[in-house]
């Protein structure tokens, strides 16, 4: 509250960091530059404001966030109304917000505002949570002087998968402009025209091609911009909210499920500056439908007579009991269980069945943490401090997009380097290093210099590439971030679902605190990975496998020996949400409950461990992954522990999959180099079965780089065939300049991209084969 | 004087059992005959039309927050371009009311932006089951004057209730 007036002439001395300034005549004391909106905010006065928004940079767009100002800067005036967003609070200010003048000034504006804008609010999504109804009861001026035909405009704009418009309620406050300018990077909304007849609009009018639409219907103070999978689903006062994380990704962004009765509506965002910075991607804001999907499992199927049958959990459990003691025995997948889950089924896989062929890396990815290849772990946040970053070879955008956003803000001011053969970062100026996968050890052997004299570097990596990639990006010696490829990746590894893991990192056969806290004796040999399992599976080695949340066949990088072992294995447990690929073969199909759905916690790519509550019921004759492995591990009478075993004081290092599944060599002529590459909206579980992402799913999509292309006849959309080992799909191509030359890029997890082998030729589907072929 | 005061007391007691036929009639042959109700008494809901037919329902779901008895459920969809049932985006394609439940205080009248809940005077409903008090869009809606037969099947969810937008 010490205000400076005796600054001497010869002091230009810097000035004070805060200011202390008077609202509503009680006086308070704000850092510099504070903006009146914000200053009144934190004293916990009301203030409309439509155009501001606390993630977004001012703009004085709608003018309702009116207040008196009187001070030092305009003393000679007298007291004049100025807008709270655009204003900083300055030395001896005297800001009231319910003055007359104020109070007529917000009103005049409200009055403006709805000149144009339709009464529907009881047919509007907004209505009920909308700023314009709120402020307007609040400070509006009760009735308006317009008498006149209101503009007319298009009521429900498809502006996309996701998003709809309503251009008549739009009062042009520019959030989502802003947003996509801002924060995003990119053009996706626009103004068009001008004065009363502009209007929002993508770019160039085609759909919305982004991957964050949906923070647009949150962000829109009015019920202009609303989704598809929410419109006239719900009021505000239906619905329940009940707060959670995304599973669908490794980031763990935070959110909040809004239910009607026992289905969700919708998701919103809950900021978490730390992990999320407020925002979800399209994947995981429409990512709902699966839960009420028809194709759900909602019975345990038995194998009787070659044929899957229904059958009680009973029959289900004490068959895969027996099946899977009849022999050895190994177990797959994790990576999408929660923290308490995947310790369960660890400790299952020691105890019940005594054994180490335990793998939850069913992928591309080798390692989940930075401690498992002895480097150390950098921060969601240290992104916004650091100057050097290194992509290696992994797309935020899609894997895990929110964490993109973060990084398009680190690219405006450091230096981004995009290593890898596929172009990653698109919206934001980096440092492009394009270079063949079995180079990337070398290019990034060649960044050592630059990232010793880099203050803050930070390597983002998804762990895919083997123990020589793994051994050239220790030696840069710079934080790393570990983006997963399942969405609690991390907590599996964590949990000791890996071949030489315990849970807490302690190396297999040095488990003695493992063996205290499970009170049993371990088996001591390490195990085999992912690809030893499925070879030891292909070549009759091993009685049975246990697959749980995962679908090998399309996930793990060598399909086609995939395809074997699951197919030579004699006793196969697959425990899903839905029949997938893998599931069809099994012999037993244990139903199991989806993200939102069970209760627990799920780690994130940091390994902060957030909690999920259970938000809906899902399949009544589902159960939760830790209820199965309980009623299991029952059955192999093993007592589950309750308690999670310590931490190793120093972490094991984790044994990397030889090139971790990647292919070397490119291509040359009519061979090209196939690259697998994660996709946001493919896949086969969720992604594939969910009514919401039905228009955006990827299937079959053929990256090319168009040169070359018009040689081999492929245009943009041109179905083709794509030949190799043996094998033939059928795909659609996308040219992308973004991919090496004599490279074609697949979705991983997308069926049949696995199984081509290293080299593939693509040719054009004759136009008249082109309706028969699948 | 014992059994004369009682002869007495019984007369004067039949007096006025028998008084009563020589007065007007306060009871009225119900079914056949009915009394007439208030003006604005509340009686039975009804969901109007608009003379062109659309319902005048627009699925705002208002009447089911101004219910203090939680007896109304209202889901409401994406009016189909080419057969739109109310004017405008947006109808209700389900309506229920629990009978019931309903204390008929007319609040949902009073709520609703369009009139189309309305409390009639119609006071007289009966059922064999409890169910049969959970009334929904068929029995409420009255009947389009342009439909001869009012549609016999179950109310269902359209198609993505609430969901995409066709085309």
């Amino acid at each position: 509250m010490s205000s400076n007036p005796s600054a001497g002439p010869q002091a230009p001395a810097a000035p004070p960091s805060t200011v202390s300034c008077t609202i509503d005549g009680k006086p308070y004391t704000f850092p510099r530059g504070t903006l009146i909106v914000d200053a009144v905010r934190q004293v916990g006065r009301p203030i409309p404001y439509y155009c501001y928004h606390p993630r977004l940079e001012p703009v004085g767009a709608c003018r309702v966030c009116m207040v008196q100002v009187e001070g030092p800067p305009v003393a000679t005036r007298g007291p004049i109304v100025t807008t709270g967003c655009t204003t900083p609070v300055f030395e001896g200010l005297k800001i009231e917000t319910m003055s007359d003048p104020a109070k007529l000034a917000r009103q005049q504006v409200l009055e403006f505002l709805l000149i144009n804008h339709p009464l529907d609010c009881p047919v509007c999504d907004k209505g009920g949570e909308c700023d314009l109804q709120d402020f307007t009861l609040a400070y509006g001026p009760g009735k308006s002087q317009f008498a006149e035909q209101k503009i007319l405009r298009h009521k429900a704009e498809d502006l996309g998968p996701f998003l709809v418009l309503d251009q008549e309620r739009c009062i042009l406050c520019q959030r989502c402009v802003r947003y996509e300018n801002e924060v995003l990077h990119e053009q996706n909304l626009v103004l068009k025209e001008r004065g009363d007849r502009t209007v929002i609009d993508t770019g160039a009018g085609e759909p919305y091609a982004g991957y964050f639409s949906g923070n647009n219907t949150e962000l829109c103070p009015v019920g202009a911009l609303t989704s598809h999978t929410y419109r006239f689903k719900a009021r505000p006062w239906d619905v329940r909210p009940v707060p959670s994380v995304c599973q669908g990704c490794s980031l763990g962004c935070n959110l909040t499920v809004n239910l009607r009765g026992p289905k969700i509506v919708r998701l919103l965002w809950r900021e978490n500056q730390a992990v999320d910075a407020g925002w979800l991607c399209d994947r995981g804001r429409y990512g709902f439908g699966h839960t009420l999907a028809e194709q759900r499992l909602a019975t345990p199927l038995v194998r009787r007579d070659g044929e899957l049958r229904a059958a009680t959990w009973e029959e289900a459990l004490s068959a895969a009991a027996a099946g899977l003691t009849a022999g050895p025995a190994a177990v797959l997948g994790g990576g999408r269980l929660t923290d308490e889950e995947s310790l369960a089924l660890s400790q299952l896989a020691r105890l019940g069945l005594r054994t180490n062929d335990v793998d939850w890396r069913v992928g591309y990815q080798g390692f989940a943490a930075p401690a498992a290849i002895g480097l150390s772990e950098a921060a969601i946040t240290d992104l916004d401090r650091s100057d050097l970053v290194l992509l290696l070879d992994t797309s935020p955008l899609e894997e895990a997009p929110v964490l993109d956003i973060r990084l398009r803000r680190t690219a405006r001011r450091a230096t981004v380097i995009d290593l890898g053969p596929v172009r990653n970062l698109r919206h934001a100026a980096s440092r492009r290093v394009a270079c063949a996968p079995d180079e990337l050890a070398r290019r990034v052997a060649e960044l050592a210099p630059e990232f010793a004299a880099a203050q803050s570097p930070l390597v983002i990596w998804n762990g895919r590439g083997g123990p020589a990639l793994a051994e050239a990006v220790a030696a840069l010696g710079a934080p790393l971030l570990v983006v997963g490829e399942f969405a609690n990746a991390r907590g599996a590894e964590a949990a000791g679902l890996a071949p030489d893991l315990l849970p807490g990192y302690h190396a297999v056969g040095a488990g003695a605190e493992v063996a205290a806290v499970w009170g049993a004796e371990l088996p001591r040999e390490p195990g085999r990975d992912a690809a030893g399992i499925l070879n030891a599976a292909a070549s009759g080695d091993l009685q049975a496998l246990y697959v749980v949340g995962a679908n090998p066949l399309r996930s793990f990088p060598d399909g086609e020996l995939a395809d074997r072992a699951l197919d030579a294995v004699p006793f196969l447990v697959v425990q899903d949400l839905f029949l997938t690929e893998t599931a069809q073969r099994a012999d037993v199909v244990l139903p199991a409950l989806g993200a939102l759905e069970k209760a627990g916690h799920t780690s994130n790519l940091v390994g902060q461990s957030q909690p999920v509550a259970r938000a809906v019921a899902g399949p009544a004759g589902a159960l939760a992954d830790g209820m199965i492995l309980r009623r299991l591990a029952a059955a192999l009478n093993v007592t589950l522990a309750d308690q999670a075993p310590p931490e190793a004081e120093t972490p094991a290092r984790v044994r990397l999959p030889e090139a971790g599944g990647e292919r070397p060599g490119g291509g040359s002529g009519e061979e090209l180099g196939l690259l697998l590459r994660p996709r946001l909206f493919a896949g086969g579980g969720t992604a594939a079965f969910d009514p919401n992402l039905e228009p955006v799913h990827v299937a079959g999509e053929v990256r090319l780089n168009p040169e070359g292309t018009d040689r081999l006849g492929l245009q943009e959309g041109a179905a083709v065939h794509l030949h190799g080992a043996g094998t033939t799909v059928r795909g659609t191509v996308r040219l992308d300049a973004g991919v090496l030359p004599g490279w074609v890029v697949l979705a991983a997890h997308d069926f049949g991209g696995n199984r081509l082998g290293p080299r593939v030729r693509v040719t054009a589907v004759p136009a008249a084969a082109g309706v028969a072929a699948r | 004087m014992g059994a004369l005061s009682q002869v007495r007391s019984l007369g004067r007691g039949l007096a006025t059992t028998f008084g009563y036929l020589f007065r007007p009639r306060v009871t009225v042959d119900y079914p056949e005959r009915e009394r007439p109700v208030p003006e604005r008494f509340r009686g039975l809901h009804i969901l109007d039309r608009h003379d062109g037919g659309l319902e005048k329902c627009v699925g705002c779901e208002l009447c089911q927050a101004a219910c203090p008895a939680h007896c109304i459920t209202v889901e409401a969809a994406e009016n189909p371009p080419d057969a739109a049932v109310s004017p405008g985006e947006r109808y209700a394609w389900r309506y229920e009311i629990d009978l019931l439940r309903c204390i008929f205080c007319g609040m949902c009248e009073e709520a609703c932006p369009t009139g189309a809940i309305q409390l009639t005077p119609r006071h007289d409903f009966v059922a064999f089951r409890r169910e049969d008090f959970l009334v929904d869009k068929r029995w409420l809606t009255v009947p389009d004057p342009a439909v001869v037969a009012p549609e016999a099947e179950p109310v269902r969810p359209p198609a993505g209730a609430g969901g995409k937008m066709a085309g």
